[in-house]
């Protein structure tokens, strides 16, 4: 039995060396303080981080500790009220302004363990007349950095929020100028228009004993531009409206939109024409019905359009996946076009075929660019001089 | 003045060409002597309401039918609507709202002011033209007035 006891003391001094090597090893500075707040250990970081020496901390209480810049009442609180109850405190904050370093703000771990008298005459002397000691464990973590970058990240989040909602509302108010615009073209342009075939009409009924054949061609002609210009008017107030239509995005069956719309056109424009529409079964979208229709409807009339010099129209309705895109297609036999004008082609007013050969607006291909982009997808197309033209956009993909 | 026994359409409506184009057509209908004219949401107010250069006619007098254009100066053609639909006395008037706009907002808000009708003029003049016989028809020879 006698022969065990260095034994004893030399594994208990080779569990403290472990013990004293882990604290030396921690990247933040660790105390073990006595139940009177003495330090009786502490790791290189504590005295690099506080700027204070080893001669000046070891032995002496804490709140007496480098001209009392350790008294600090929350941190006293903690210690003797706090943590005697409840023997482990995690993240407990505090802000203090030491002499050596300035403001700092840490957060603290802190335990309150029982060693046995043994172990705790070998690590302070002021462990003589109990059985056992009461030490602290306190490591501490300067936050002060982190705290500032989240105050900054904070403070940056807000100010990109104000700037979102300050953009927004500028947004907001642009479609609401948009739409007073387009309400004021919608009114005030066609009253003239009216007033400018009305009056055309005036001068054919009640003056028509004094016109000879080229005057009646003539007030014929007025008529017609009259009429263009009221298409344009109607074609452009469709494009601003898609602007500021708030959009309703659906899982869409696009071969049942596709037919109807197929049908229709054919009926009121196309009676008396030969063509041949096929809609194959169409991959469903997620989009919004009305545009998706306008789409369609704008793709499909221009291939009726550009059909009509062919005996029989072809046109070809399909949809496919591709590099992760929904890709939709209106393919048609018609007049083409030459492809170094491509760039043209979704412009507003630009025509690629005078009015002469096929009529129009030149508004119904922005329009389908406008409502594709609506939805974040994109439209192009593919020809060749009368053979034929493919017209290609992107959707969302349906549920 | 027209005297106000005669008056079946009150046409509330400020473009000139508007007006005279409006008044050929219901000429056609022998209708065009029946119509009284304002230019301004004022005056159809004023009328309607028997006060200003009005004030001699008889309230319970009125037009078979108000034929009112959204867009007018002064007091606009909502306005004027709201006025109408919200008296006891005049509530029961038709009133056809006649304007160039066809932004859906318009149409909602008309009808939920009590408009009786909402026509979008065409600016096609034939097209017009036939809307305008027909309307005048409609309100003053098949439709039954009610009677204040």
């Amino acid at each position: 039995m006698e022969d065990r006891k260095p034994g004893d003391e030399q594994e208990i001094e080779q569990a403290l060396e472990y013990s004293d090597r882990i604290i030396a090893t921690l990247r933040e500075p660790f105390l073990v303080l006595d139940k009177n707040l003495r330090v009786i250990s502490a790791n290189p970081s504590f005295y690099n981080t506080f700027k204070v020496t080893k001669e000046d901390t070891l032995g002496r209480s804490l709140p007496d500790l480098g001209d009392g810049q350790w008294n600090i009442p929350r941190l006293l609180v903690l210690l003797r009220e706090i943590l005697p109850e409840k023997k482990t405190v995690e993240g407990y904050e505090l802000e203090h302004r030491f002499a050596q370093i300035g403001q700092r703000r840490m957060s603290l771990n802190a335990t309150q363990m029982r060693v046995p008298k043994k172990i705790a005459a070998l690590i302070t002397a002021a462990a003589k007349e109990n059985d056992e000691e009461d030490l602290i464990l306190l490591a501490i973590e300067d936050i002060t950095d982190r705290k500032q970058a989240e105050e900054k990240i904070n403070k940056l989040n807000m100010e990109l929020e104000e700037r979102v909602s300050r953009r927004t509302e500028e947004l907001l108010t642009a479609v609401k100028e948009m739409e007073a615009f387009s309400y004021s073209v919608s009114h005030d342009l066609k009253a003239p228009l009216r007033a400018v075939m009305g009056f055309a009409n005036v001068l054919s009924e009640d003056y028509a004993p004094q016109l000879d054949e080229n005057g009646r061609r003539v007030i014929g002609i007025i008529n017609d531009n009259v009429r263009k210009m009221g298409q344009l008017i109607e074609d452009l107030l469709k494009l601003a409206r898609l602007a500021g239509l708030a959009t309703n995005l659906v899982d869409i069956d696009m071969t049942t939109l596709a037919q109807p719309v197929c049908h229709e056109l054919r009926e009121e424009f196309f009676r008396d024409r030969t063509i041949e529409v096929s809609v194959k079964p169409l991959l469903s979208a997620r989009a919004d019905a009305t545009l998706a229709r306008q789409i369609f409807t704008n793709l499909i009339s221009n291939a009726m359009k550009f059909t009509a010099r062919k005996e029989k129209a072809v046109i070809e309705i399909g949809s496919y996946d591709k590099d992760g895109e929904r890709v939709y297609y209106v393919k048609d036999n018609g007049a083409g076009y030459d492809m170094k004008y491509e760039d043209m082609l979704f412009g507003i007013f630009k025509r690629l075929h005078s009015q002469d050969e096929f009529g129009g607006t030149g508004i119904g291909l922005a329009i389908v660019r406008s409502a594709v982009r609506r939805h974040g997808g994109r439209a192009w197309a593919e020809a060749e001089v009368d053979q034929g033209a493919t017209f290609y956009f992107t959707l969302p993909k349906g549920g | 003045m027209t005297n106000d026994q005669q008056i079946e359409i009150l046409l509330a409506e400020d473009n000139p060409s508007d007006v005279e184009l409006t008044m050929r057509a219901l000429k056609k209908k022998n209708l065009d002597n029946k119509v009284h004219v304002v230019t301004d949401g004022a005056q159809a107010l004023d009328f309607i309401f028997c006060a200003g250069a009005y004030k001699d006619r008889n309230i319970k007098n009125p037009p078979k039918v108000i034929f009112l254009d959204l867009k007018l100066p002064k007091v606009d053609g909502k306005e004027v609507l709201r006025r109408i639909k919200s008296d006891e006395r005049t509530k029961v008037i038709p009133v056809v709202i006649m304007t160039s706009s066809q932004e859906e907002s318009d149409v909602i808000a008309s009808y939920h002011l009590g408009a009786n009708s909402y026509i979008v003029k065409p600016v096609d003049f034939e097209k017009f033209a036939d809307t305008i016989k027909e309307l005048g028809m409609y309100w003053v020879f098949i439709n039954k007035a009610p009677i204040i």
